[in-house]
């Protein structure tokens, strides 16, 4: 073994057992250099072509049928999908032959984006966030569904309110781009040892933030040591997972509604921010911002009895060692406006045959079994309401109060905050100013100067740059 | 023939230094000219992109950030690692063992390194401020603290990297020949005096290559940056390697960062050439 990997001459005079110094290609003749070394190349690219074809997901295309190639994020539930997706419908669908990919959350975006960019697709049909959705349809990544979506499914069967972000422009009147399947809202998670403590009654759906300070006010205790401090709330620090709401739903606004600038000096945000800010720096029921620390940690160790957060952080409290419930947020001077996120299914536009991509995307979002539906998209509520309500989502672990989440959709007012450069504005300017704002460093007003001026550079350089 | 050969054989190397490194060098250059969205063509905007970025608060913020990690991390650095060496240099039993331990924090992935330091500054729990509460000092919140948050992640850089410069000053330490500390001490030098007249100007020119490595490398100081505070509480860790990363990978605005790239590079270079011209001044020259 030794002997062939050194060269092409030694493998010959070692297979005649004649193996000696001079077999060394530093000994060699000029012309066995290069034929070394030719073959040396003719090896690595016959290595290399080994290499290239026995990497990836092997999947073997069947004969006749149309093939499809679904790629998506949800790696530890790429079984769940294969049972509970693919395998039903490619028996309902004999001539559609489905490829799954799962790809890990942290390369999604960028492998869709670099997709994108050079004119090529992941696969036919993409799962896509709704935070880099639109830079996606900018760039026509996917094609309009608005026909399809027409001829097949009705309005009455979604919550359509979680559709304009997937219209092209987050406008109503944009074309359709992708089939939303999931959607969340941010929501009121609570710790239920922690209320049974202090005596205080669990929030519902009908709280208002009066209620929620008082009840936080409640919760907190005076301890100085760390380790049995409890803070009634748990804060966003501007990462858009319970700041955007609170602030909406108290009358104030981030953003103009055409989102072309900023509405951060209004009267009424000011005043919605002051009172947020006022939970720590008033009323002291809340810590202050922790960047160090991962959102939700204090209330995941017992530390917090309420956090307003992203919907999807009953999958990280599936395991805490606490009863806990979720509920909607409380309403504020404006009612309940509430932040929606979601995902939604999209068909690019190198897919060779849409009608049989549409057939998978409709299967997905309408699954016939009903299971498997609460594992597949993080536990998220599905859009299709026949599978919000079925027992197999209500019923799902872990067990939360999900009816309150969906009956958001009939009172609340859910709106997005995605504008180009979003995350440009958000991270430069949004949270570190609110957490300066939150820890004392600066004044309310002076923060929110500061991220009014970020937003409005922001989105100029984006529109002089379309 | 023989040229041809070797050509060859250094083709792989060079293709791929051509491909990925100068390539993308020169291409960065032109695209720091360009408005550039990953999907979008480069749409030329002339200095623009360098216009505003110096016209940036965030900007200026940003590079104030950095300098003030790098006067904070690279003299302790140094002092840190020639304080290793000297302690560690004797040949005596066991040493090898010290050695070790103080160059194990260099191979330990930094950002396991870095989560770690991170629980240990945790202002409530964290081993650090515990360990301070002995000493009668209420230690500040390391991490959350704007004034504090970059020092803590210099000093954890300091612990991370103080034992790759002390090999490097453990080999300079060797080179020294010991005829003159002999020959000092026969005369009656002090320790310190020996280390003061002879150690330090003998082992300037490896003090001079440290202090180059290292002020390069604390520029680009990210990983700690990235996984112990994101740039925050504020902006108050925001340095510039991050920033063009957010920029670049985040925000996906290519030409802006390419535009960052290039002012962090005439930034490090300048540092660099000064200390190339102040080197006469104090590195010793046999």
């Amino acid at each position: 073994m030794r002997f062939e990997s050194i060269c092409h001459c030694e493998k010959i005079e070692a297979t005649e057992g004649r193996f000696n110094r001079r077999s060394n290609p530093l000994f060699q003749p000029r012309d066995c250099v290069v034929r070394n070394y030719s073959a040396s190349l003719r090896n690595f690219f016959l290595a290399m072509t080994v290499v290239m074809v026995g990497c990836g997901d092997h999947h073997s295309l069947s004969p006749g049928k149309i093939h499809l190639k679904l790629v998506h994020f949800y790696l530890d539930q790429k079984d769940t999908w294969q049972h509970d997706v693919i395998d039903p419908f490619q028996k309902a669908h004999p001539g559609i032959d489905v490829e799954v990919e799962a790809i890990p959350f942290g390369l999604y975006t960028t492998k869709i984006e670099s997709a994108a960019a050079s004119g090529t697709s992941l696969g036919d049909v993409v799962l896509i966030d709704d935070w880099f959705g639109q830079d996606l349809f900018k760039r026509n990544y996917t094609i309009p569904l608005d026909t399809f979506y027409q001829r097949d499914l009705h309005d009455s069967d979604f919550f359509t309110q979680f559709f304009t972000v997937w219209r092209k422009g987050n406008v109503p009147s944009g074309p359709l781009m992708a089939m939303p399947a999931s959607g969340g809202v941010t929501a009121l998670v609570y710790n239920k040892d922690l209320f049974d403590k202090a005596g205080v009654k669990y929030p519902d759906s009908s709280w208002t933030y009066v209620d929620f300070l008082e009840a936080a006010k409640k919760l907190t205790n005076n301890a100085t040591d760390p380790a049995k401090k409890i803070w009634g709330i748990l804060l966003d620090d501007g990462g858009f997972t319970g700041v955007d709401t609170y602030i909406y739903s108290n009358g104030g606004k981030i953003l103009s509604d055409d989102k072309m600038r900023s509405t951060m000096m209004e009267p009424t945000t000011l005043a919605a921010v002051q009172s947020y800010v006022d939970l720590v720096q008033k009323e002291h029921v809340a810590p202050p911002p922790d960047p160090s620390q991962v959102l939700g940690q204090q209330f995941l160790f017992g530390h917090a009895g309420m956090m307003l957060h992203i919907d999807y952080a009953k999958t990280e409290l599936a395991h805490a060692t606490f009863r806990w419930d979720l509920t909607a947020p409380p309403r504020g001077s404006a009612g309940l406006l509430d932040r929606q996120n979601g995902q939604a299914f999209g068909i690019t536009r190198t897919c060779s045959d849409p009608d049989s991509a549409w057939e998978l995307i409709k299967w997905i979002v309408t699954l016939p079994s009903k299971q498997g539906i609460n594992d597949l998209f993080f536990s998220a509520m599905p859009l299709y309401k026949p599978l919000a309500y079925s027992a197999e989502f209500l019923d799902g672990e872990p067990k939360c109060d999900r009816r309150a989440l969906i009956a958001i959709n009939n009172y609340g007012h859910l709106f997005t905050l995605i504008t180009p450069g979003w995350q440009e504005w958000r991270d430069h300017g949004f949270v570190p100013n609110m957490q300066d704002m939150l820890a004392g460093r600066t004044s309310v007003h002076a923060g929110c100067a500061a991220i009014d001026k970020m937003i409005d550079e922001v989105l100029a350089r984006n529109r002089s740059n379309p | 023939m023989k040229s041809r050969a070797a050509y060859l054989y250094l083709l792989p190397i060079l293709t791929g230094l051509i491909v990925f490194t100068a390539g993308p060098v020169l291409a960065s250059l032109g695209l720091s000219f360009t408005h550039y969205e990953i999907g979008e063509a480069p749409k030329f905007i002339a200095a623009a992109n360098y216009s505003e970025l110096l016209h940036s608060d965030l900007f200026w913020r940003v590079a104030q950030n950095t300098c003030y990690y790098v006067v904070l991390y690279v003299p302790s650095s140094i002092l840190v690692s020639l304080g290793l060496a000297l302690l560690i240099e004797p040949r005596i039993r066991g040493i090898a063992f010290f050695r070790t331990l103080y160059f194990l924090p260099v191979i330990t992935s930094i950002v396991a390194a870095a989560i770690i330091w991170s629980w240990m500054y945790n202002s409530d729990v964290g081993l650090l401020n515990y360990l301070l509460s002995f000493a009668g000092i209420s230690g500040p919140k390391w991490l959350q603290d704007p004034h504090w948050a970059l020092p803590a992640i210099a000093i954890m850089s300091v612990w991370k990297n103080a034992g790759y410069n002390m090999m490097i000053f453990l080999a300079g330490l060797a080179s020294i020949p010991k005829d003159y500390h002999e020959a000092a001490r026969l005369d009656g030098s002090s320790a310190w005096s020996r280390f003061r007249h002879i150690t330090l100007p003998l082992l300037s020119p490896v003090t001079f290559f440290v202090l180059v490595v290292t002020t390069i490398g604390a520029f680009q100081v990210f990983e700690q940056t990235f996984v112990m505070t994101n740039g925050g509480p504020g902006i108050s860790t925001l340095t510039l390697s991050y920033y063009i990363w957010q920029t670049a990978f985040k925000f996906f605005n290519l030409g802006g960062a390419s535009a960052l790239g290039y002012i962090f590079f005439v930034l490090v270079m300048s540092v660099t050439a000064l200390q190339f011209l102040i080197r006469r001044r104090w590195v010793f020259q046999q």
